[in-house]
């Protein structure tokens, strides 16, 4: 379990994030929403020891993150940022700078991308690689940030099925998403930033009752039958 | 092809061509040498290749893996392919405290090495404070502006100094492209141990140095702190520019041309980049020293200035080469 409590963050005098508190269960899949500059990639940054000078306290476990040795806090989080840049480097040596890439990335059915290099890739086939150097890593949480920003439904329905896949190996999957629709479908656990805010945390029946779609995202909704007849909410 | 028989017969192309120039650095020149006389002890051949040509080839060749494999840690460290050690000020902080050093302690040379590293890191420290506190600008702009600034300022000091003790001057309008025309092997030593070190302490930092190029977060993930390995990447860097400053004087086109060579030659790893660097920087470097003193003998063009007659086309020519692919 991951247990966040007062969590905040200052940067040049700019409050980014403030009293932030919930928890993160075994198993399970959890979409963090927001607005744009709503503080979800500094969520993420937080849990992933990119900011170390935050306020308040995250456990994993039973171990405060600030107090982890490296190689500690290597098995602890995996992370897929936002900002994948594209370098002059090939994609099997990148991959080879974490062992059981390559493997993933040819799950996917990607490996005739190993002979290529990451500058000449496309944005959907670049997010698809950082995604196989995340997921090759064993840690307890992995954090993927706008994981479906430049997918098309091929990739997309990849992307998902190995959050999945994740959780039902008892590994913990925060993923950002800007579609809600898409996050509705995938997560089982909602947390929802505004002005750097947690504003809503808890499950998806919990999130669709409680109007914060409506209220922060200024969505409608309409309830739809799917193929089977049970009833599916859609923001638009 | 793939990247790694290319990055083979880079290799051995590479190699193979260091050895022939540095033979022919060696036993060519202005003078004449006879190869039957230059074992014989005492001989006027022996003389010109062991006391001249050697410690001349060997600081070319030192000069030229410092400066290299600076730039290439300079580059990455900043994610800033224009970074290089000239340009973020390691030249101009070495080279005026190497100034400094000869106006008024010259009797101290053997720690001009080390005046050199202290000058090249306050000159680093100076840009790298001022380009993170300019955040309206983006920080690879930034990062080259305050450079820029910072140059400006010590070349402004390095000819301050140079107009006030005159005796200087001769020495610094030398220092100030860049040759190996005098260098001595008691001059080149202490450098040149400092440069082997710090060079040999790259190399297992290779994976992590791959790791930052990828991005800062994915290396917080991994455990590291990607702020610490950038300053240590720097320090390393400064280390060596530095030592090689303090008897090549301000050769500044190698650092930034040699890394951009070595991963057209072999896109990968920074493993490999820095074995590359590690050739065709000493190489590059022997070549212009080499065409320098042999095209208008006896006189000589210095190093620098040859380097970048012969330099600038060729990086010119490689830019659009690899826009073009």
């Amino acid at each position: 379990m991951i247990r966040v409590d007062g969590l905040s963050l200052k940067i040049h005098g700019r409050t980014l994030l403030e009293d932030i508190s919930f928890t993160l269960e075994e198993g399970r899949v959890y979409a963090l929403l927001g607005e744009n500059g709503s503080g979800k990639t500094t969520l993420m940054r937080c849990l992933s020891s990119f900011h170390p000078a935050y306020g308040g306290s995250i456990l994993f476990s039973d171990r405060q993150l600030r107090d982890c040795t490296r190689n500690e806090r290597a098995h602890l989080h995996s992370l897929l940022p936002q900002t994948l840049v594209s370098l002059d480097m090939g994609v099997e040596y990148m991959l080879s700078l974490t062992s059981g890439a390559a493997q993933v990335l040819s799950s996917f059915g990607l490996g005739h991308l190993l002979s290529r290099r990451m500058d000449t890739l496309s944005g959907g086939e670049r997010q698809m690689v950082y995604l196989a150097f995340a997921l090759a890593r064993d840690a307890m949480l992995y954090l993927m940030d706008e994981p479906e920003a430049s997918l098309d439904a091929r990739f997309r329905q990849k992307v998902e099925s190995s959050m999945r896949r994740l959780a039902d190996a008892g590994r913990i999957v925060l993923a950002s998403f800007h579609d809600i629709n898409r996050a509705l479908a995938v997560a089982d656990g909602i947390l929802v930033l505004s002005e750097g805010r947690l504003v809503f945390s808890g499950s998806v029946p919990g999130f669709l009752d409680s109007g914060i779609g409506e209220s922060v995202f200024a969505l409608s909704r309409r309830t739809l039958l799917d193929d089977d007849g049970s009833p599916v909410t859609v923001f638009f | 092809m793939s990247d790694r028989s290319r990055f083979i017969i880079a290799l051995v192309i590479l190699s193979a061509a260091l050895v022939t120039m540095t033979v022919v650095s060696l036993s060519l020149g202005s003078t004449r040498v006879d190869p039957s006389r230059v074992f014989l002890e005492g001989s006027v051949d022996a003389v010109i290749v062991f006391d001249i040509r050697l410690p001349r080839t060997l600081a070319a060749i030192v000069a030229g893996a410092a400066f290299s494999v600076a730039g290439l840690l300079i580059q990455t460290a900043s994610s800033n392919a224009l970074a290089s050690p000239n340009i973020i000020g390691v030249n101009s902080g070495a080279g005026f405290a190497v100034l400094v050093f000869l106006a008024f302690f010259p009797q101290l040379y053997h720690l001009l090495p080390l005046a050199a590293f202290l000058g090249a890191l306050v000159a680093v420290s100076l840009v790298f404070l001022i380009s993170s506190t300019t955040r309206r600008i983006p920080s690879t702009s930034s990062l080259i502006l305050s450079g820029i600034a910072v140059n400006a300022l010590f070349n402004a000091l390095i000819s301050t100094l140079a107009s006030l003790e005159p005796d200087v001057m001769g020495t610094y309008s030398a220092f100030s492209v860049g040759g190996f025309a005098s260098v001595g092997m008691d001059q080149l030593a202490p450098a040149a141990i400092l440069i082997v070190l710090s060079i040999a302490a790259v190399f297992p930092l290779s994976r992590i140095m791959d790791i930052a190029r990828l991005s800062d977060e994915i290396a917080s993930s991994l455990g590291y702190r990607p702020q610490r390995i950038r300053i240590l990447l720097m320090a390393l860097a400064c280390l060596m520019a530095a030592s090689a400053v303090s008897f090549a004087g301000l050769l500044g086109f190698v650092g930034l041309v040699v890394p951009h060579v070595a991963s057209f030659l072999c896109p990968g790893g920074s493993r490999r980049t820095l074995t590359l660097s590690l050739l065709a920087g000493p190489l590059l470097v022997l070549v212009a020293d080499f065409l320098g003193r042999m095209v208008m003998r006896p006189s000589e063009l210095p190093a620098g200035v040859f380097m970048a007659l012969v330099g600038v086309p060729f990086f010119i020519f490689l830019l659009t080469r690899r826009s073009r692919s």
